[in-house]
């Protein structure tokens, strides 16, 4: 028998009606469900984020704390030692005879000369004077000199750099290049030759460290990195932040390193 | 003297969303002081409908015609949730549309009492009406998502007021299609049985009033 109309269409009614409503719970449902998975998200990323800071401020003490100790190893072992030993001949001079006292006066000399060496490399390694009176080209040029001078790594360097910039960035650029060259003469076994780039041009400005050394694997790294520590890399993670700049490195065992820091131009 | 209701289950139901409605008014009477300005619009909504609840309940008991009052309350009803909503979702863009939206329904709404009587059930009011305040509670839970500035939407008396008119609007909308069709073909019986859904959703729209006027704003 069929269902009367008013009857069928009631319960066509209500079933609109029904499914409407059911749709309203599903949404506020979803909606609940939605935020909660986006308010866990978002915890998670603050997590992440102040994670990363701690490792960075750990980084940041980390490396002071071994430049200090750097610095106190260097004034003790090296210039302390030698003006101890200047102190010593000094005090011969008193009683010795007057050809030796020339020869010793001699010996003097050179003595506090190597002091005032070490004095003026300490220096320029805490402070690069040649950067602050002549720009980032001639203290790369410096570095790279000095170097070449102390280790058996030949740096070669190329520049192109015609618009200066400002101080502060200059010179996280020049810690973050001092720092790449101290790992490739650390970790870069059996490197022949340095590649250190800086190029700029209208698109920004780009310092490449390249070595033809034994390299490693970076995913590798990046696992162990937490555990490890790897204090330079995140002193230098933390100048490119600085400089909002882009770090990337390349690597893989046997085909040496490239490690390359991409600034955007301050001007778009 | 008029013959009384009988007790009917929509007649309960009826006297039901009066007795929430009433609730309402007098919880947004009383907190009105200590609430949020947003929420103050919210009272003042409870407030405006109550002695408009009494009224059509007072005029239904002696059988006479209360769809007058209709486009009254529509129009109070928009104009008083989109303050609220302009107020919770403080985007620029709702601010400067809002007015034009809610200006253009009251002139449409009065235009179409007026043209065609003000006794008759007036679908389109109800349908535009419910379209506008759907669009404003999805803005709402768009910016919820977006912005993710709530913690426990539970505690979040905006989030029970849009809750109550999704639930509420999506579920009139279909009445208010249906209304005069309903009137003309079918028996005056069972347009009160699909009445009487409407009054239970009106229960759970004022409910969820009632909660939000009640919690207290987070922090």
């Amino acid at each position: 028998m069929d269902a009367p109309p008013e009857i069928a269409f009631g319960q066509l009614l209500i079933g609109g009606i029904s499914f409407m409503l059911l749709s309203a719970v599903a949404l506020v449902l979803f909606i609940v469900a939605y935020q909660k998975r986006l308010l866990q998200q978002q915890l998670q990323l603050r997590v992440a984020e102040a994670e990363y800071q701690q490792q960075l401020l750990s980084a940041v003490i980390e490396a002071q704390e071994h430049e200090r100790e750097r610095i106190g190893r260097d004034l003790h072992d090296g210039i302390g030692s030698t003006l101890a030993t200047a102190k010593l001949l000094v005090g011969r001079l008193e009683t010795t005879s007057a050809e030796e006292a020339a020869n010793l006066t001699s010996m003097i000399k050179e003595i506090l000369g190597n002091a005032v060496h070490d004095v003026r490399g300490l220096s320029h390694s805490l402070y690069p004077a040649v950067l602050d009176r002549f720009g980032l080209a001639e203290a790369l040029q410096h570095l790279a000199d000095v170097c070449n001078e102390t280790s058996t790594l030949d740096v070669d360097l190329a520049i192109d750099y015609p618009w200066p910039l400002p101080l502060s960035q200059e010179l996280a650029l020049y810690r973050i290049c001092q720092e790449l060259i101290h790992n490739a003469q650390k970790h870069a076994q059996g490197a022949t030759v340095l590649q250190v780039g800086l190029h700029q041009h209208n698109t920004g400005l780009t310092l490449s460290v390249q070595d033809d050394g034994c390299g490693f694997d970076v995913a590798a790294l990046d696992a162990a990195r937490p555990a490890t520590g790897g204090a330079g890399l995140r002193s230098i993670e933390v100048r490119v932040q600085m400089l909002r700049a882009r770090l990337s490195q390349q690597s893989a065992p046997g085909q040496g390193t490239r490690t390359l820091v991409e600034m955007a131009p301050a001007h778009p | 003297m008029p013959t009384p209701i009988p007790l009917t289950l929509p007649a309960i139901l009826s006297y039901l969303t009066v007795g929430v409605s009433v609730v309402a008014g007098m919880m947004g009477l009383a907190s009105f002081r200590r609430l949020s300005t947003q929420l103050r619009y919210l009272a003042a909504l409870t407030i405006f409908e109550l002695p408009l609840e009494v009224a059509a309940l007072a005029i239904t008991l002696v059988h006479g015609n209360n769809l007058f009052l209709m486009p009254l309350y529509t129009i109070g009803e928009l104009t008083l949730l989109a303050l609220l909503y302009q107020r919770t979702l403080q985007l620029h863009t709702f601010a400067r549309v809002a007015p034009w939206a809610v200006g253009g329904f009251a002139v449409y709404a009065l235009v179409d009492s007026l043209v065609l009587g003000v006794s008759w059930y007036r679908p389109g009011q109800q349908i535009v009406q419910s379209l506008l305040i759907l669009v404003m509670v999805g803005l709402y839970f768009w910016k919820l998502l977006s912005e993710l500035q709530v913690r426990y939407l539970a505690k979040e008396p905006m989030f029970w007021v849009s809750t109550g008119l999704l639930v509420y609007f999506l579920g009139y909308l279909q009445i208010a299609l249906f209304s005069n069709y309903l009137l003309q073909h079918y028996s005056l019986q069972f347009n009160r049985n699909v009445w009487a859904v409407h009054t239970l959703l009106s229960i759970v729209l004022h409910s969820c009033y009632c909660v939000a006027l009640w919690m207290r704003p987070q922090k």
